[in-house]
Parts: C-alpha cells; structure tokens; sequence
C-alpha cells in the first residue's frame, strides 16, 4: 500500500536550519520504499502549500518548525495548523510535531477531531550545536545527539511501525545517547549536553491511538 | 529568593560553565544562546534563565532513574 508523507521544512533561522538539515534520513528512507514524499523546504513551508498538500491522501505529516501550546509553523514562523484553523486536515492522520510545546493542547485537541496519533512535545523542544559546524547542520554530531533520537519517531512509522513503537523507539534512542555521554570516556564538556535530553526525552509523549500506523 | 534556589542557581551557573565556547543551546523561538548569555540569562532570573533552571531540576530529580538504566544497559 503506498504511504504518501508531508513533511514541513521551513530553514528561516539557525534552529530550523538545523531541524531540516536532520530530515535527510528521514526522506532517504521514504524514498528507498518508494512512498511518495510531498516536502515544503523553506519558503514553500507556508499556510497556502500546506492546507493544499494536506488536504490530499497523506498518511503522515512530519512538521519540523517553531510552534507554542496552541500551534505549529512554517516559514518565518506563519501558523500553519493551531487549535482553531486546520485541525481537520490532521483528522485519520499520524503526526510527529517536532516543534515546541505542540503537544500541551494542540495535540490533545487533534486527538479529539480524530487526529489517529500525535507525537510532540509538551514543552520547549532544546538541542545543542556546535556553532563552529554552523554552516553544515547535517554534520554536527552535537546537534545529532538530539536530532537523530527526536526523528527516530519519523524513521520508524515510516518503517510502519505503531505509533507506540516509534515513540518508544525514540525514548531508547535517547537513553542510549544519555547513557553514552554519562560514561567514563565522555568529558565534562560532552556530558554538560545530558541536561539538554533528559528534558527533551521527559517531555516527549504519544498522544491518540498507539497501534495507529502510517 | 531562597537559599534553596541561591544554591540551584549556583549549580546552574557551574554546570554551564564547563559547556564548551563554541556550543549553543536552541530554546524554540527564543534563539539560541551561548554559554555566557546564558549565564548572564540565569543569574538575572529571567524567562530563559528560569527555564534554564527547570531543565536542570528536572535533571537533578531523574538521576535516580539515569543511573539504574545505566548501569542496568552498560
């Protein structure tokens, strides 16, 4: 059965930038399958392409972007789904919101106009990079500590795993990646960063229906 | 303030203080900051530095289970 995925990319500052230089597996992947990909990079991450690619036969929606309680968005931070505009365009759909906070209400209340799963976040999402690897985002093993654990959730429904199972393969991930910086062969420097995802990890939730599958 | 969140602030600061020059930290669409903006940030006990703060008490409360799963997964 052909899977067809939306995935929002806005790069308008350094933290999106960096989010959608970390889809490349994502999209790799999804390409390998042969699932048709419908991907709004940067300025095409707007409220006009989304609402248009939407409201087709997508199955997942990954939106990487900025967002707060209520919302998340695109390009140059344009809402594109908020708790009063396009919740029905998630209706039957698996979402992973990587964006801040989504999943304190917006999440909940796509849950209720019967969004099948949603992944988010209920608080600030917060990643570290090197700034010295600013220019090439897809090479900051730094940055990569937390972006390849957050997208294990992307990479795993588009496995057509559960949505259970992607939001607990995610949590390993970061747990293997905590527990890596909190051995012995980490300095202090490195392991400063477990803070950082140990909040992430802790903040992190599946909301809807855990057996939902892309 | 109390001394509890004097003491919390303290630790804070000195955990901050060993992140690298060239690392920074991404907090939404509130930017992204440094090591001694963030310093800066916390010692005024402001929105950022509060949250700050919040990340590391939450840190400070799950070591429990940090380190069963350490040692239980090597």
């Amino acid at each position: 059965m052909v899977k067809r995925l939306l995935i929002t990319a806005p790069d308008h500052d350094t933290t999106t930038r960096y989010l959608s230089a970390w889809i490349k597996p994502v999209l790799e992947l999804a390409r390998q399958r042969h699932d048709p990909v419908t991907l709004l990079k940067g300025k095409q991450a707007n409220l006009l392409n989304f609402m248009g690619a939407a409201a087709s036969d997508i199955r997942f929606i990954f939106f990487n972007g900025h967002g707060n309680a209520t919302s998340v968005t695109g390009y140059n931070n344009q809402p594109l789904v908020t708790t009063k505009i396009n919740l029905d365009l998630l209706r039957h759909k698996l979402v992973y919101a990587l964006a801040c906070q989504s999943a304190k209400t917006l999440g909940p209340a796509a849950v209720k106009q019967d969004t099948a799963s949603y992944i988010g976040y209920d608080e600030d999402f917060i990643f570290v990079y090197d700034t010295e690897n600013q220019r090439h985002p897809e090479n900051d093993a730094t940055a990569g500590l937390f972006l390849e654990a957050s997208n294990r959730v992307a990479t795993a429904l588009v496995e057509g795993k559960t949505a259970q199972a992607a939001y607990t393969e995610s949590q390993q991930s970061f747990n293997t990646n905590i527990t890596r910086l909190l051995t012995s062969e980490s300095g202090a420097e490195q392991s400063s960063l477990v803070r950082f995802l140990v909040w992430d990890k802790q903040h992190q939730v599946c909301l809807g229906d855990p057996s939902a599958k892309v | 303030m109390t001394k509890n969140n004097q003491q919390i602030k303290a630790l804070v600061i000195a955990r901050l203080e060993t992140m690298p020059d060239n690392f920074a930290v991404s907090i939404g669409k509130q930017g992204s900051f440094k090591k001694k903006e963030l310093i800066k940030h916390v010692k005024r006990a402001d929105p950022i530095g509060k949250k700050i703060m919040q990340v590391e008490l939450t840190y400070l409360r799950s070591l429990k289970t940090i380190t069963e799963s350490s040692l239980t997964h090597g």
